[in-house]
């Protein structure tokens, strides 16, 4: 049962982390794989201000939102003088600066051995210790941030996204300031990734840079990719599939030797035929492609 | 008469040549204004600077008395200079009707608050909507407003490219081709329109080979040649000159 509920609890933190990928990736067309990054800081910030001076969750998960808001908008600006291909590669720089940051910065990050004992949120007095406490806070906060999130991509908000996404020169030639929607978006993005990121610390309590790595940041296009880009409910079945699937075949019964690497190449595979098959997602309307 | 839009010795330089080479003009409100002349004359560049997609290496652009010179693309769009570009630019994957609400201006809507906080951005929404439904029916794409931009036609795209250009609420239309490529009761259905636009308070600006139309609509010509105006006057005069005759048949 607590095993069951672990996987569900996975699922809603990476349900957030996709859902705010695909606002910047699916709907804005800006293919970041830094999104690991702000995913890591905001799980930095709420495991320092919980060890260091005891913050609650509830104060530190807005300072995590803003740290990785504010870094968001830092690398935004000139990343998003590049296109394309270099954007990608200029969000790559940022992540592999980020897991650096985290592994070297040993006073504060406590480097590769991480931070353990990260105090668990309380509310009304209560340390939200059992895991369908856990799962409560979780969905909580997935339900609220897809609301809002499906609020914006909704509203004509989205509409101009859509447009940006398809044709820049077209929604400039309109009035529409592309810049400073792509720069709105990513931050939007971060903030949300980082939310994802502080719930990740608490529940495990333990944080170590491997969790926060370009390997997570492709994880999470996988997601969207797989799921649907464009299409926030894309992100949710994305999270499922690829955060259950590979728990399920720990009941195959394969020798435990083999079955990592099975779940590795069945993951790889999947992506594969997707991309053959299906390259706009289970749920999606746009394929990422040259165009 | 008090000029929409002046244009003061423009020049614009691609790796040593003069594509645009101080071209000075004045454009009058309610105006029809043709621009035509050989390919490379640097037409499309003349409007790609007037439109903010361009800088020029030197002169001014001024529209209703501002300073147009150094600012982007969409604060132009916003001060009031809408344009279609000759390789028709939509979103094909949007409605008919979405491609008209994405051009209307100053949507609350479209902002970060007022997409969460919606209530404000509902009532405009239906509001622009309306407004939207208008400009369709003035190009006559009522009945496509739900289908996918990809669906139309390429004179109804032309159309609807047109209907995006309304939808901005700009005064002075910059239309690049409005009529190439297109069948020959289309092309008719859009110069009916365009002639119709100086009666709701829009300047016009067309770039267009086909003479024939040129000759039916434009109020003003204007002759480009190697980056340079070469004459302008009414049809009737720049048709005749020297210069005009030579530059076409070359």
């Amino acid at each position: 049962m607590e095993y069951l509920l672990h996987i569900l609890i996975l699922i809603g933190i990476y349900l957030i982390a996709a859902a705010s990928l695909n606002l910047v990736a699916g709907y804005t067309g800006l293919l970041s794989v830094a999104h690991a990054a702000f995913y890591g800081v905001g799980a930095y910030v709420v495991a320092l201000m919980g060890l260091k001076v005891g913050a609650p969750f509830w104060l530190s998960l807005p300072c995590a939102m803003a740290a990785a808001a504010l870094l968001g908008a830092v690398v935004a600006i000139p990343a998003l003088r590049v296109h394309d291909d270099y954007f990608v590669l200029a969000t790559f720089g940022l992540q592999v600066i980020a897991t650096s940051v985290m592994n070297n910065w040993i006073d504060i990050t406590g480097g590769p051995l991480g931070l353990p004992g990260i105090p668990q949120p309380t509310l009304f007095g209560v340390t939200l210790s059992a895991h369908w406490q856990m799962l409560l806070l979780v969905w909580t906060l997935a339900t609220l941030s897809f609301w809002l999130l499906r609020r914006l991509v909704r509203a004509p908000f989205g509409r101009v996204l859509k447009a940006i996404r398809e044709d820049e020169v077209f929604a400039q030639s309109l009035g529409k300031n592309v810049v400073k929607y792509k720069v709105l978006v990513f931050v939007v993005g971060a903030a949300f990734a980082a939310v994802a990121g502080s719930l990740y610390a608490v529940y495990i309590t333990f944080i170590d840079p491997t969790s926060f790595t370009v390997q997570e940041s492709i994880f999470m296009l996988a997601i969207i990719i797989v799921g649907g880009t464009g299409n926030l409910w894309g992100s949710v079945i994305g999270a499922v599939v690829l955060v259950a699937l590979p728990e399920l075949l720990r009941f195959v019964g394969l020798p435990s030797a083999i079955a990592a690497n099975v779940r590795q190449i069945l993951y790889g595979s999947l992506l594969v035929v997707m991309m053959l098959w299906r390259p706009q997602g289970l749920l999606g309307e746009f394929a990422f492609q040259r165009r | 008469m008090a000029h929409q839009l002046e244009i003061q010795n423009l020049i614009k330089t691609f790796d040593g040549i003069r594509a645009v080479d101080g071209v000075s003009l004045t454009v009058a409100p309610q105006q029809i204004v043709a621009i035509i002349g050989p390919n490379g004359a640097g037409k499309t560049t003349l409007f790609n600077l007037c439109t903010g997609f361009l800088r020029p290496d030197g002169g001014a652009i001024w529209f209703n008395g501002r300073d147009l010179t150094r600012l982007p693309p969409h604060r132009i769009a916003l001060l009031g200079i809408a344009r279609t570009f000759q390789d028709l630019r939509l979103i094909r994957q949007m409605s008919v009707l979405e491609n008209v609400l994405l051009a209307m201006p100053h949507q609350a809507g479209e902002g970060l608050w007022g997409a969460v906080w919606g209530r404000r951005s509902v009532r405009e929404e239906r509001v622009n909507r309306e407004q939207a439904m208008h400009w369709l029916e003035f190009v006559g794409l009522v009945d496509k407003a739900d289908d996918l931009a990809e669906a139309l036609s390429y004179g109804q795209q032309k159309l609807l490219s047109l209907a995006c250009c309304l939808g901005t609420g700009a005064e002075t239309l910059m239309l690049d081709e409005p009529v190439a490529g297109v069948e020959l009761a289309t092309t008719e259905r859009i110069l009916d329109y365009i002639h119709r636009l100086p009666s709701l308070g829009k300047t016009i600006v067309f770039i267009e080979h086909n003479l024939s139309a040129v000759q039916t609509v434009a109020d003003w010509v204007i002759v480009m040649d190697e980056g340079k105006k070469i004459a302008e006057g009414t049809w009737e005069q720049v048709s005749q000159e020297a210069t005009v005759l030579e530059a076409y048949l070359a």
